[in-house]
């Protein structure tokens, strides 16, 4: 397994039930820590995870992850794989730290370390004190820590979260996203977090990927995006005297920054590398321009999201 | 990731071999299955009809024993004939009744509750094939079988050969292996269609009732066909008729039952082949609707 690689390299991926082409030629290769699918219900997230699993075998085309071929490595690549399923899945009539010890030794840890392993996940989660309930006494919100417990038991390299954050309340969604951009951060895990929720993936993914009907509509590099997104500037001016405004667009256009006039009170500005916030303040100081707002344009996740819905071609 | 310190951490310790993680199953089904005081009680009571035997064996050849229970040697020799015929239909068919109840009672928890459970997908994202998975529920059913059948049988055996000297050794040593056989072969019939039933009906009584009722209606069939048409064929569905068969092929005794060894034989694979196969259809992570 090559660390160098792509995360998931998509060459051509194409997958077929019946007369329902469900995935369909998806090329691409991601290597962000925490990768998004994005996409309306039924545009193929779900199916890209299963087949990347290997629970479905490709009609067209392969993907690799972490360079490995997911047809035929499909078994060491699951070694290195941890899964969180979207339902509620579970082993019926065990405590929950021996469920957890379970699905440990069968990712291969002797019985020992999967033992402390569990406990540690448990305490990990949060779900500490409930160990040694039965599994089928969970809430809904105690399944889903649940399954996020079993699938980073054996310490995986690579992290399928489905829906993460179905069903819970809003202090649980928090703490189920703050776990996974923990886990994100500790740089120990990769994670695929697929959902149908803009904001969660907007807090916890670096990258993108939305699909619509079984193809990428778009590719989105978020951490890029952000950084982008901090050369653009919304000004909001009082002059102090007569054309001072328009000395001030001079003064900050001299800088390199390529302006335009909303009205008489408000400029946009891009600012050039090398330029920062601090020489635009200089300037606005030097005209006798006092700033009364100066924001960042923020392009959302949602934005984006629906330009890419709006487009019909479905390729990169 | 000591429970102490609770930020996220990975695993680098060492692996186990991943030719034997099918056992992992194995060990926690068997786990479970004597996690029921009931089923362990049942269990127990499988190996007094062996210690009733082993008791009838050590009374043959100890004068001393059967005078304190007043009992004369040569009647019990007549009786106690300790032969073929004695540990394939005195102990094995018995002991198979037995174990018929045991796959019908552990065999659907096996798997109908991880199916319905949705736990599918959890085993076989991991390094877990479809097989290790199925291999890992029948090792369960196989360690039952074979405690109360072949297992005990050897035993027995061997006290005999021991007391029964080398001669009998020589004349009986067929037997041994034949025990094997026929619990495997009888083993891999019943076990692969339960766990197939099961993974299909998905809840463990409905399990138990399609499995006793596809039985009993091909006994009904067979019975009615052989009555009827005066043919063996209708054997082939039928379940005892067809491990007697198999039973006496192996031994190399004469069978109950008219019907030719490789017909038997055949209905035995034909049943394991089409309950693998079916078994296989269910065992996924996921069902595809096309």
């Amino acid at each position: 397994m090559s660390e160098e690689a792509p995360v998931i390299d998509l060459d051509g991926l194409g997958v077929r039930f019946g007369r329902h082409q469900v995935l369909d030629d998806l090329r691409g290769a991601f290597s962000g820590r925490a990768i998004g699918l994005l996409g309306p219900n039924g545009a193929g997230k779900t199916t890209l995870l299963n087949t990347l699993l290997g629970f479905y075998r490709p009609t067209a085309g392969t993907a690799r992850l972490f360079g490995m071929d997911i047809t035929a490595q499909g078994r060491e690549l699951r070694r290195r794989v941890g899964y969180m399923p979207e339902r509620d899945a579970f082993i019926a009539g065990i405590s929950g730290v021996r469920f957890v010890r379970l699905m440990a030794e069968v990712s291969g840890l002797p019985p020992e370390a999967a033992l402390e392993r569990a406990h540690e996940v448990f305490f990990y989660v949060g779900l500490g004190e409930a160990r040694y309930r039965n599994v089928e006494t969970y809430s809904l919100g105690m399944k889903q820590l649940l399954k996020l417990a079993q699938a980073i038991a054996h310490g995986p390299s690579l992290l399928f979260l489905d829906e993460p954050t179905n069903g819970l309340d809003p202090p649980a969604r928090l703490r189920m996203l703050r776990l996974i951009r923990e886990i994100r951060d500790s740089g120990r895990a990769r994670i695929v977090v697929s959902s149908h929720l803009l904001r969660d993936v907007e807090e916890c993914c670096e990258e993108v990927l939305v699909l619509n009907r079984g193809r990428i509509a778009t590719y989105c590099n978020l951490a890029e995006e952000r950084r982008a997104n901090r050369r653009f500037l919304e000004l909001d001016l009082a002059a102090e005297r007569e054309g001072a405004g328009s000395s001030f667009r001079a003064a900050i256009e001299g800088l390199g920054c390529e302006v335009a006039v909303v009205n008489r009170r408000r400029i946009k500005a891009v600012l050039p590398p090398g330029v920062e916030v601090r020489h635009i303040y200089a300037s606005a100081i030097q005209q006798d321009v006092t700033i009364r707002r100066l924001d960042y344009k923020r392009t959302s996740l949602e934005d984006i999201f629906l330009q890419a819905m709006e487009g019909d071609d479905g390729r990169l | 990731m000591a429970v102490y310190d609770h930020g996220y951490k990975g695993y680098d310790g060492p692996l186990m071999p991943a030719r034997s993680r099918f056992l992992v199953i194995s060990r926690y089904g068997l786990r479970e299955v004597f996690a029921s005081r009931l089923f362990l009680a049942f269990f127990a009571f499988c190996f007094a009809w062996p210690l009733v035997l082993l008791g009838a064996m050590y009374l043959r050849y100890n004068a001393e024993a059967l005078t304190l229970i007043n009992l004369d040697s040569a009647d019990l020799l007549d009786f106690v004939q300790v032969n073929t015929w004695f540990f394939q239909n005195l102990f094995l068919r018995v002991q198979l009744y037995l174990a018929f109840i045991v796959v019908l009672v552990v065999g659907p928890s096996l798997v109908s509750a991880d199916l319905r459970n949705r736990a599918m997908p959890l085993y076989l994202s991991r390094p877990l094939s479809r097989t290790d998975y199925v291999l890992g529920k029948l090792v369960v059913l196989g360690v039952l079988v074979s405690a109360i059948t072949w297992a005990p049988g050897l035993l027995l055996f061997a006290i005999q050969a021991s007391l029964g000297g080398r001669e009998w050794l020589l004349e009986n040593w067929r037997v041994a292996p034949s025990m094997v056989i026929v619990s495997v072969v009888w083993l891999l019939c019943m076990s692969l269609p339960m766990l197939a039933i099961a993974a299909w009906v998905k809840w463990k009584p409905w399990a138990r009732i399609v499995f006793m009722g596809a039985i009993l209606t091909g006994t009904a069939f067979g019975q009615f066909y052989k009555e009827f048409y005066d043919s063996w064929l209708g054997s082939m569905v039928v379940a005892f008729d067809v491990t007697d068969a198999l039973s006496a092929s192996v031994f190399g005794t004469q069978g109950t039952v008219q019907m030719p060894e490789a017909a038997a034989w055949l209905a035995a694979a034909a049943l394991a082949s089409l309950s693998a196969a079916l078994l296989y259809r269910r065992v996924r992570a996921f069902e595809v609707v096309k």
